[in-house]
């Protein structure tokens, strides 16, 4: 009787032994599949840089650090400088930037204190929608849409109108070839538009319905309200906002590539034809047939993961920083 | 209403043993501000949460509301300066006349009613600017004054909500460094610097510690010198130490209102003795 129990004893006991080996197993496997993971993207991320720093090695070599600041690109003579994609890149950014940011923190304060609840969903659908067209319709669309529009009455406009005034008018001089810095500077703005809005709209709705309300307590107006309680109290976590948008428009491709000119000139006027470091890269790989060639575009994509990935880590910090405010 | 047509000066709230307190809050039987009758308000959802309210608040005189969560006591208050026009759907019916002028009209202008109507909060709510900007801004709202009547101001300002010694030396620093009993103490004085005729004070000392709390019941008291205060609080001691009238409010129905010290210690209704005295809510 005693040895039965005992062994019967001894065989649950081997047996819950094996479940919990078993799920020990499964445990470790589990922690070894995220770890994996997570040092996976890591990984990449390092091996892109390695790369990048490696083939652009013999560029750096042969212009030395006044890569960045040379103007000229002339493939047949294998001379090269980043300065005319960094110009067209800043610049068409930084258009994209003064025309969306403003457009976008408009859309969000509509959607957030004005908009009447049943319009909300729809219109914020909208906005998002606009995040999910591929930047090859955009492309397409500014050229064959945009541009001659652009081309026959924006271009026309701006230079007649502000043309011959003294010091802005260079920005707005030369012919309407309808591409150009300010075409691209356009799409990008609609291309960034629904990521600076959703963040924004999430940062405004971060704010304490009590401190709203008190706000409004006091008798002061919806604008009063946005002007002076809400954009100061959500500042830091728009400044996130505008990175975010500003790291799209800086590293945009292909709706760049259309519209843009890709001419590696400097020219004041923003109606000029232009390129970026991006558009450069896509339009020019193929034919890139010396090694110099080659390396010097691979230079362009390292400079562009520098600027990009710092105007991500100010993003990210910033971001931080009003979650703890 | 039942109110002792006593001639000795009324005392203004008293502690639970019944014992009268020292401050007075006023000499006579002020007239009424606010009056109420006949309220109802609905929320979107169709929610009947006022029902038939009628009561008046008096000028110079601490109004308390108690009851249960829930029971329609901040709803009532948000009415008073029309924050529930901020939410499409809820609806009113009733009159609440200030004065003598309907505020639930719809040609009410709500920035001057809210100008007059100050109001505030269970938790601090101080706006992100400068201790001084966060006074200043009220006031500039509605009146042009040159910097030296504005400094006056602030200080008047902050002096009232005792507030003045404790932030003189850093004025211009940000009002999110005060602690929580000083922050709230800056939004009250936010409120008195519009020179409002009527205060809401929605539970304002519910997120402080017991050293803030009797502060800011002291300045509830010196304040009603001045102002027809409302008060919601879930502090049986603090609307019988703060208040003259208390409105014992159930189930968004007015159950009792009286004076304070009736309410606490011979209500006539069942359920405002139950209450009061712990056995629910």
């Amino acid at each position: 009787m005693t040895m039965m129990t005992d062994t019967a004893l001894n065989g649950s006991r081997a047996r819950a032994e094996a479940i919990s080996r078993r799920m020990r197993q499964q445990d470790r496997l589990f922690f070894w599949l995220t770890w994996g993971s997570a040092t996976g993207v890591v990984l990449v991320l390092l091996g892109v840089l390695v790369s990048l720093l490696w083939d652009s090695l013999p560029a750096f070599r042969h212009f030395g650090i006044a890569f960045i600041w040379t103007e000229r690109w002339s493939p047949a003579k294998d001379i090269f400088g980043a300065l005319a994609p960094i110009y067209g890149t800043l610049v068409t950014s930084a258009i994209a930037m003064v025309i969306g940011v403003p457009v976008s923190f408009g859309i969000a304060i509509f959607l957030t204190e004005i908009c009447p609840k049943r319009l909300r969903r729809p219109i914020g659908t909208a906005i998002e929608l606009l995040a999910g067209i591929p930047s090859i319709i955009y492309g397409l669309w500014g050229f064959f849409v945009l541009a001659p529009v652009m081309q026959q009455v924006v271009q026309p406009f701006l230079i007649n109108t502000f043309g011959d005034l003294p010091g802005i008018g260079i920005l707005f001089s030369g012919a309407p070839y309808g591409i150009g810095l300010l075409t691209a500077g356009l799409v990008l703005a609609i291309m960034i538009l629904p990521f600076i809005t959703s963040v924004s709209r999430d940062v405004f709705n971060t704010v304490p319905v009590m401190l709203r309300e008190s706000a409004y307590g006091m008798g002061m107006t919806t604008w009063e309200v946005v002007r002076y309680i809400i954009i100061p109290y959500t500042r830091l976590g728009l400044v996130g906002g505008i990175m975010v948008g500003l790291g799209r428009a800086l590293g945009e491709t292909m709706a760049v590539t259309f519209v843009i000119g890709n001419s590696h000139h400097i020219r004041a006027s923003l109606l000029s034809p232009a390129t970026t470091i991006s558009a450069a890269i896509a339009n020019e790989f193929a034919e890139a047939t010396s090694p110099l060639y080659t390396s010097s575009l691979i230079a362009l994509g390292l400079i562009l993961f520098f600027i990009t990935f710092s105007v991500l880590a100010l993003a990210k910090w910033l971001i931080g920083r009003t979650e703890s405010f | 209403m039942n109110m002792p047509a006593d001639t000795q000066t009324p005392t203004h709230g008293f502690d639970l043993q019944g014992q009268a307190q020292t401050f007075v809050q006023g000499d006579t039987e002020r007239p009424a501000k606010v009056a109420v009758k006949n309220v109802d308000f609905w929320y979107q959802n169709g929610h009947h949460v006022l029902k038939g309210i009628d009561l008046e608040l008096r000028d110079k005189t601490v109004t308390a509301f108690i009851g249960p969560s829930g029971c329609g006591k901040s709803t009532l208050l948000r009415i008073f300066n029309r924050m529930y026009d901020l939410y499409p759907g809820q609806k009113v019916s009733g009159e609440v006349l200030l004065d003598g002028r309907n505020i639930l009209s719809p040609s009410e202008d709500l920035n001057q009613l809210r100008a007059k109507v100050g109001m505030v909060f269970q938790k601090p709510t101080p706006f992100p600017m400068s201790i001084y900007e966060n006074i200043a801004f009220g006031i500039r709202l509605y009146e042009k004054i040159s910097k030296a009547d504005m400094n006056n101001r602030v200080e008047q300002a902050l002096r009232e909500t005792a507030l003045w010694d404790e932030v003189k030396d850093k004025l211009h620093q940000s009002g999110l460094g005060l602690s929580g009993g000083q922050q709230q103490r800056l939004c009250i004085a936010r409120a008195v610097a519009v020179r409002p005729e009527v205060l809401l004070l929605d539970e304002p000392a519910s997120a402080l510690d017991p050293i803030s709390t009797a502060k800011i019941e002291d300045l509830i008291i010196k304040l009603a010198n001045d102002y027809c205060i409302a008060i919601v609080t879930h502090n049986m001691q603090q609307a019988a130490r703060t208040s003259l009238y208390t409105a014992f409010m159930y189930l968004g129905e007015l159950v009792e209102f009286d004076k304070t010290e009736k309410i606490f210690t011979a209500p006539t209704q069942q359920r405002t003795n139950d209450y009061v005295t712990g056995r629910f809510g």
